[in-house]
């Protein structure tokens, strides 16, 4: 444990000392928010929030694993931690932890939402979220498994998160759409975690109403952690 | 002793080392010599367990992944992280935070401490490579062109923390300095192509050459020197005793005119190079 502590204090002090990229962040997420929700009007302030807070969690968890890793990858550094005596299983839960920072946002997001509108807060929030930003560590890894060069891993890794923004219920409910983009949203992950915070924070659902999106999840995750572990080599 | 038998890859079709065979013991420094695409790296990385070879296989008393470190060349660092807290990182990685501070003071990064790793210099970088690998404490370090692209000066300084942490283990430099393997290594391994063409004491390998000047120039080799000459692309090399005789000879001719670069050095690994190969050693292929 404690060589992923150093690794995540390591990541942490190599961010903070560029605030610019921190703040660049943080306004992007504000902005797109601000923007595509409530400026835009797509859907209600609840359903906003209740969507965005879970697909900011998982959009920064298939970043921050496939991108950290290729990019330690290019620069030489994942051959210098192979060699040390960090074990694979180490490795990817300091990424699986780093990728979980994210999940603050998700938190001011819901307590923004706490103060604007009216959302119904449960304690099942905090298994579909960490669900969601497991699967997406692993869809991650996967990417990072099969691509040694960053800029090759971007192409599909980006594709992937094109599709998530614009073809998962975020920014508009799944009745807005037509049917067949209603069909392929069920293929997207994304879609199992927006439905799921939407159940539990506007119509005020419990586990009987969630239980297909967290079976999912579930799967999604173990399935992903499998693969990308047996092909990354580490 | 860390032990390499008939170690071979392929990339493709492409054979990047090739039946190579290698053994380091503690208290040597042996070069693995080559030009760039030689499979020196290749071999590197197979040799710390970093990579799997298709045929052959790897030895050492104890254990690979816990007794060999290596250290790559082209590690790049824009972090905003300092030496200190960068150099802490690997020595929790590698269970060793006790012998942190010796060792940044042996591979003398102790005034870089605070210093942010992306503004260190060349060299420094080398030096804080060289010491992430020597924060596992390993019985074997294998150092990926230790000297490139440093000044004459951190080119000594690296050079002299390698012959320090040799004398208690075995060091493994990968060089395409002939130069370099010269100055430093007890054994050399020169290859091509990912095959050995020829290995041992540089010494001796250099005092098999049989004169004590070579002549090397680029041009025609001038007619009174066409039997002694070897020639290889335009360039020729001529060992000889006495290498007055022939400027004077070049000088009356006039001959001299015609030749471009020419040099008169003590015989070294080049030599030995291009005597094995019959051609000439070129560092920057």
């Amino acid at each position: 444990m404690k060589k992923i502590i150093e690794l995540l204090k390591a990541y942490l002090l190599d961010t903070l000392r560029t605030p610019i990229e921190v703040v660049y962040g943080l306004i992007m997420v504000l902005g797109v928010f601000g923007l595509t929700g409530f400026l835009l009007g797509q859907g209600t302030t609840a359903e906003i929030v209740a969507s965005y807070s879970v697909f900011i969690a998982s959009y920064a968890a298939i970043s921050a694993v496939a991108y950290s890793i290729t990019g330690e990858k290019e620069k030489g550094l994942y051959r210098m931690y192979r060699s040390s005596k960090l074990t694979k299983k180490e490795y990817i839960m300091e990424k699986v932890l780093m990728a979980s920072l994210p999940l603050a946002f998700s938190a001011l997001i819901i307590i923004v939402g706490l103060f604007t509108t009216t959302i119904q807060l449960s304690i099942l929030i905090l298994p579909v979220l960490v669900l969601s930003v497991l699967a997406h560590s692993g869809l991650g890894l996967i990417a990072a498994a099969y691509f040694d060069n960053h800029s090759e891993m971007q192409k599909v890794v980006t594709i992937f998160l094109f599709a998530m923004i614009f073809l998962a219920p975020v920014f508009y409910t799944p009745e807005m759409l037509p049917e067949t983009i209603q069909l392929v949203q069920k293929a997207i992950p994304l879609t199992y975690g927006v439905e799921a915070m939407r159940t539990l924070m506007v119509e005020g659902g419990g586990l009987a109403e969630i239980q297909r999106s967290l079976a999912f999840l579930t799967t999604l995750a173990a399935a992903s952690f499998v693969l990308g572990y047996r092909k990354l080599d580490f | 002793m860390l032990q390499a038998e008939n170690l071979s890859k392929k990339f493709g079709k492409t054979e990047a080392v090739n039946d190579l065979s290698l053994e380091v013991d503690k208290g040597e420094i042996v070069g693995l010599l080559g030009p760039n695409g030689a499979g020196k790296t290749t071999t590197m990385q197979m040799l710390s367990g970093l990579m799997n070879p298709d045929k052959g296989e790897v030895s050492v008393e104890g254990n690979l992944k816990e007794d060999v470190s290596v250290v790559f060349q082209e590690t790049e660092y824009g972090s905003k992280l300092k030496v200190r807290e960068f150099l802490n990182m690997m020595a929790v990685l590698n269970e060793n935070q006790e012998e942190l501070n010796n060792i940044i003071r042996d591979v003398g990064l102790e005034e870089f401490e605070e210093t942010f790793v992306g503004d260190l210099s060349g060299g420094n970088k080398k030096k804080m490579n060289m010491a992430s690998g020597l924060l596992k404490n390993p019985n074997y370090l294998l150092l990926d062109e230790p000297m490139a692209g440093l000044d004459p000066r951190a080119r000594k300084s690296v050079r002299d923390s390698i012959q320090e942490f040799s004398n208690t283990h075995g060091v493994l430099v990968s060089t395409h300095s002939m130069d370099e393997a010269e100055k430093l290594c007890d054994r050399v391994i020169i290859v091509e192509d990912g095959r050995e063409i020829v290995s041992g004491d540089p010494d001796k390998l250099i005092s098999g050459i049989d004169s004590d000047f070579v002549i090397k120039a680029e041009g025609d080799v001038p007619d009174a020197y066409e039997s002694e000459a070897t020639v290889s692309e335009g360039f020729f090399e001529l060992k000889t005793d006495k290498p007055h005789v022939f400027i004077r000879k070049m000088v009356d001719s006039g001959e001299i005119d015609k030749l471009q670069n020419l040099s008169i050095e003590r015989p070294g690994l080049e030599e030995v190079f291009f005597e094995v190969t019959g051609r000439r050693y070129e560092e920057d292929n």
